[in-house]
């Protein structure tokens, strides 16, 4: 295409947008066939095929090499055709991956949810609704600071199940799990918040993966 | 019937339509297998692998001009790509606040696991 070989190589190493990067990228992109849309899942099989067959070079294929391999790990679909972004570009993955068994996977995560404290009811297909009530662990599932409730906390559990007062903690975590199957024969475990603060949502998704052993 | 803290940030709730709370005894822990195992789960959205969290940021994009981010995202957890080992880990998701939309990242240490395990 008319650009000096060496001089790409250095560009492309440097992250540098330039017209011979730029080139480079459009023909990677369009060898990968990654769309735009929400159709990014076809490129998979040809990325082997043309990895091998664009960059045959010693030179070229560490710095494509170290890029190619980052993003055959990332789980999300991010699009290659980001164009001049340093390597360092971060990727973010919808929920948690696995090649084990459905039922293997469920297992798992329901023993994980209840070593936590983590109530649940399925709604659907591979599809729970959990609860989760920040509190003293090991209690019974108690509310923070809460004087005027803590009778029940000696009552029996049905009285505290029908006047609800342990759910009027402002901190109630309820969210939904969905695992769903990756066209990589992979299986992916979807977490949406559905009600309760940000940050104790997450601080309650970082203890659930340390309790998997992901972490 | 909703939450009386706070509850109304997160939703545009509308007069008359508020979905009423399920009874909390039906969280009772039961997972029924059988039926599940003839089929296999649904295939993921691929929607939903377009987190606002992906979104490049390079040079030429000014300053608080992100896109909008898809109402099938909010909401759902996102995890960091880091390499392994990783020492700390960033889980973050969008959500909505009255028009607006709120991206939330948690970095948290990792706990480490020696010979020791818990």
């Amino acid at each position: 295409m008319g650009f000096d070989r060496n001089q790409l190589i250095e560009s492309l190493c440097n992250g540098i947008q330039n017209e011979a990067t730029v080139a480079y990228y459009l023909l990677l992109d369009n060898r990968f066939r990654v769309s735009s849309g929400y159709l990014g899942a076809e490129f998979q099989e040809t990325v082997d095929s043309g990895l091998n067959h664009m960059h045959p070079s010693e030179p070229l294929s560490p710095a494509l090499g170290h890029r190619m391999t980052g993003y055959m790990d990332y789980q999300g679909l991010t699009q290659l055709g980001l164009r001049g972004q340093s390597p360092a570009e971060r990727k973010w993955a919808l929920g948690l991956q696995s090649r084990a068994h459905p039922r293997e996977i469920m297992t798992e995560v329901l023993k994980a949810l209840q070593e936590l404290n983590v109530c649940w009811k399925k709604i659907g297909h591979y599809n729970m609704k959990c609860r989760w009530i920040p509190g003293i662990p090991g209690h019974l599932e108690g509310m923070v600071n809460n004087a005027v409730h803590s009778s029940h906390y000696f009552g029996d559990e049905s009285s505290i199940i029908e006047n609800d007062g342990i759910i009027k903690s402002p901190n109630v975590i309820k969210f939904e799990l969905q695992l769903y199957k990756t066209p990589e024969e992979k299986y992916l475990l979807d977490l949406q918040r559905v009600q309760g603060p940000q940050f104790v949502f997450l601080d309650l998704c970082a203890t659930f993966l340390t309790q998997l052993r992901v972490l | 019937m909703n939450n009386q803290y706070g509850n109304k940030q997160d939703e545009a709730t509308v007069m008359g339509f508020e979905v009423p709370r399920s009874p909390d005894s039906s969280y009772n822990n039961v997972y029924p297998g059988s039926e599940d195992e003839a089929r296999d789960p649904p295939v993921v959205p691929p929607h939903l692998h377009h987190p606002l969290l992906s979104y490049p940021a390079s040079r030429e994009t000014p300053p608080g001009s992100l896109p909008l981010p898809q109402n099938v995202i909010l909401n759902h957890l996102y995890i960091e790509n880091r390499e392994t080992p990783r020492s700390v880990v960033a889980l973050g998701f969008t959500h909505r606040f009255r028009s607006k939309y709120v991206t939330v990242v948690l970095y948290k240490p990792v706990p480490r696991r020696g010979s020791s395990s818990n």
